[in-house]
Formats: C-alpha cells, structure tokens, sequence
C-alpha cells in the first residue's frame, strides 16, 4: 500500500510543498480536523472532572467538617456542574479566538 | 483460554527492589518507560545528527515535530512561552512514543497506568502554580475572580473557579489514561472474540480489530497533543493572568 510509503521529496518539491504550507497560513495545530477532534475528546472529560471535584468537595465537608448531609453534596455537585459548564465554554471560547484569527489572516 | 482483557494491564514484580519499605521494584511498565526513552533519544540525535539544509525522512519528521511543538506553544503562551519549550517538547515526544510504541503488540502502554500521567498533569500544574505565584504574587489568587464579574457574583465565582481549578491536573491525568487504558481494553475484547469465534463468525470483530487498531494510531497522536496543549494553556494561564487577549494571535 503506498499510503503509508514515506519517500524523499526532490529539492523542487520540497520547496514548493513548503511554500503551499506557509501560503496556506495553516498551523498544524489549527488544522481544523485536530483541533475539531481535540475540543471534542476534551469537552467531555472537563465537564465530568467537575463535577466529580465539586460533588467530592462537598461530600467530604459533609463528612469531616459540619456533619451537613446531604447538604454539602447537594451544593458541591451544583457548583461542579457551574465549573463544568464554565471550562467548557471557557475552552470553547478560547477556540473562537483561534477561528477568528484564521479567518482574519486569510 | 478465557483470559480477562485487563490481564494486559496486570503487572509483575520483574526484579524485586525495596528500600526502607518504598517498593522499588522493576516491572513492565519500568523497563517499557525504558525503552520509550532509549527509542525517543536515539531517534532524535539521529535525526539532529545530520543538519542538511534538503532534509532527510527522519530529519524532517524531527522538524515538522519541532515545529509542531513551536507553534503549539506561540499561539498558547506568545513569545515568553518558548522558555517552556524544553518540558513541553519532552512531554510531547515521551507521551507520543509511548503511546505509539503501545500500540506494538505484546508491548506495554506506559501511559495506560494513572500514576504515569497523575505525575504529569500535577507537575505541570504544580509548575503553573509556581510560574503564577512568582510572577504575580498575591494578585496571582485573581484568577479566581475572571475579568469583568460583577461584584455580587465574586462569593458565586470563587468556589466555581475553585472546583474547575482542581478539576484541570485531574480531567488532564484521567483523559490521557483513560484513552489507552479504554482502547486497549476494547483491542482485547474484539480479539478474544475473534479467537473464540472461530473462523465462521470470527471474521467479523477481527475485521473491527483491525480497524479500532488503526483508529488508536489516530488517538495515540491527539491524546498527545491535547496534553501538550492543555499543558501550554494551562501554563499561558499562570504565565499572563487574564491577558489572552493580547496574546492570542
């Protein structure tokens, strides 16, 4: 199969591959698949980080600290999910920032 | 032979070490962390050893991956972040090897034990805390507070902040793990099936087999970059404190 075949590139093709790349003004980092899969794979596990911090937190104040449960799970498992949403659209909105500055280079 | 699929993940006592009740020992996941650094070193000097101005296969595979990396860290942390540029690149190149030389089969996958990446994710964000804390000071506790909360929302933002905050070294360790850990669970799965299936079903998870292992090269690659990523913005965050604005281009 010669889709995993890796092979020198002659001077001239070299040059002009690169050149298309510095063209094109695309980043690898910022090629939208990876960066479209990254926000993907990561949005999940930030929203369940969260909440499982913030429902830990309040059920060891309900534990050791006021004796309060249910009650310090009840409110740490809210906050975990504000803090969830919050890096969720924290982390979205810094990928805007990148789309923005793709389009305005183009 | 019914074997579990987490057998894989089970780990032996190679050459038994203790000292003051610390178990040292060496096992698979020591000698596999082994190679994963000897296979990265000598891949790289080979490929630094040369310096042709038309470079070779593995010269520019170490170029595109440098510059890779470079840009990563520009558009994350600015200019300043290049001082970052040493840990993010070993981060980078021992979670990419390590994943890839993982996918051999019968070898180890460093990155599928917790501890390995729980002692990433809180070096990095224990380096963060550090960057913040020496160059802001107290004021570094701002972040806490995100630019532009009214005042009546701060005691709502603060505990917020707080939780999302702890949650970043864990959802950073836990995703990385989790990914391999999961992948080749599944690797297992399908291949015990096909075994035990014989030839007349077994066809078709070897056909699954074979394509979920070819979509974990895909995985072993963005799981290592979104650390490395994740590690530049979490670092950009200490480093500039509410100042991606003017950093982000």
């Amino acid at each position: 199969m010669g889709l995993f075949k890796l092979r020198t590139p002659s001077r001239a093709e070299f040059c002009s591959r690169a050149l298309a790349f510095r063209g094109f003004g695309m980043a690898p980092s910022q090629d939208p698949l990876y960066a479209g899969l990254g926000q993907a794979v990561r949005i999940g596990t930030e929203l369940l980080a969260a909440l499982i911090v913030g429902g830990g937190l309040g059920w060891a104040i309900d534990a050791y600290l006021l004796e309060s449960a249910p009650w310090g799970l009840v409110v740490g498992l809210v906050f975990g999910l504000a803090a969830g949403i919050r890096s969720v659209y924290r982390s979205v909105q810094r990928w805007q920032v990148a789309v923005d500055n793709l389009n305005n280079r183009e | 032979m019914e074997e579990s699929p987490l057998h894989q993940f089970e780990l032996q006592r190679w050459v038994p070490i203790s000292i003051g009740g610390l178990d040292l020992s060496i096992n698979k996941a020591v000698v596999f962390m082994w190679v994963v650094i000897a296979v990265a070193a000598v891949l790289m000097v080979m490929a630094g050893s040369s310096r042709k101005l038309v470079p070779g296969k593995l010269q520019s595979l170490a170029e595109m991956m440098v510059d890779f990396i470079r840009t990563m860290i520009m558009e994350t942390m600015g200019k300043d972040g290049m001082r970052f540029f040493p840990l993010v690149a070993t981060l980078f190149v021992f979670i990419l090897f390590s994943n890839y030389i993982g996918l051999i089969p019968g070898a180890y996958t460093v990155t599928s034990q917790i501890i390995v990446t729980a002692a990433f994710s809180f070096l990095v964000y224990g380096i963060s805390l550090v960057v913040g804390f020496s160059l802001h000071g107290m004021k570094f506790l701002g972040i806490l507070i995100p630019p532009g909360t009214p005042g009546w929302l701060v005691p709502l933002m603060v505990p917020i902040e707080i939780i999302s905050q702890i949650a970043r070294p864990i959802s950073l360790a836990v995703r990385l793990f989790a990914n391999m850990t999961a992948g080749h669970v599944m690797l297992a799965v399908l291949f015990g099936l096909t075994i035990s299936g014989g030839v007349l079903i077994g066809w078709l998870p070897f056909v699954f087999t074979v394509a979920i292992y070819l979509l974990e090269f895909g995985i072993a690659f963005i799981q290592a970059y979104i650390f490395t990523i994740l590690t530049c913005v979490y670092l950009g965050d200490a480093f500039h404190l509410h100042g991606h604005e003017e950093h982000a281009h």
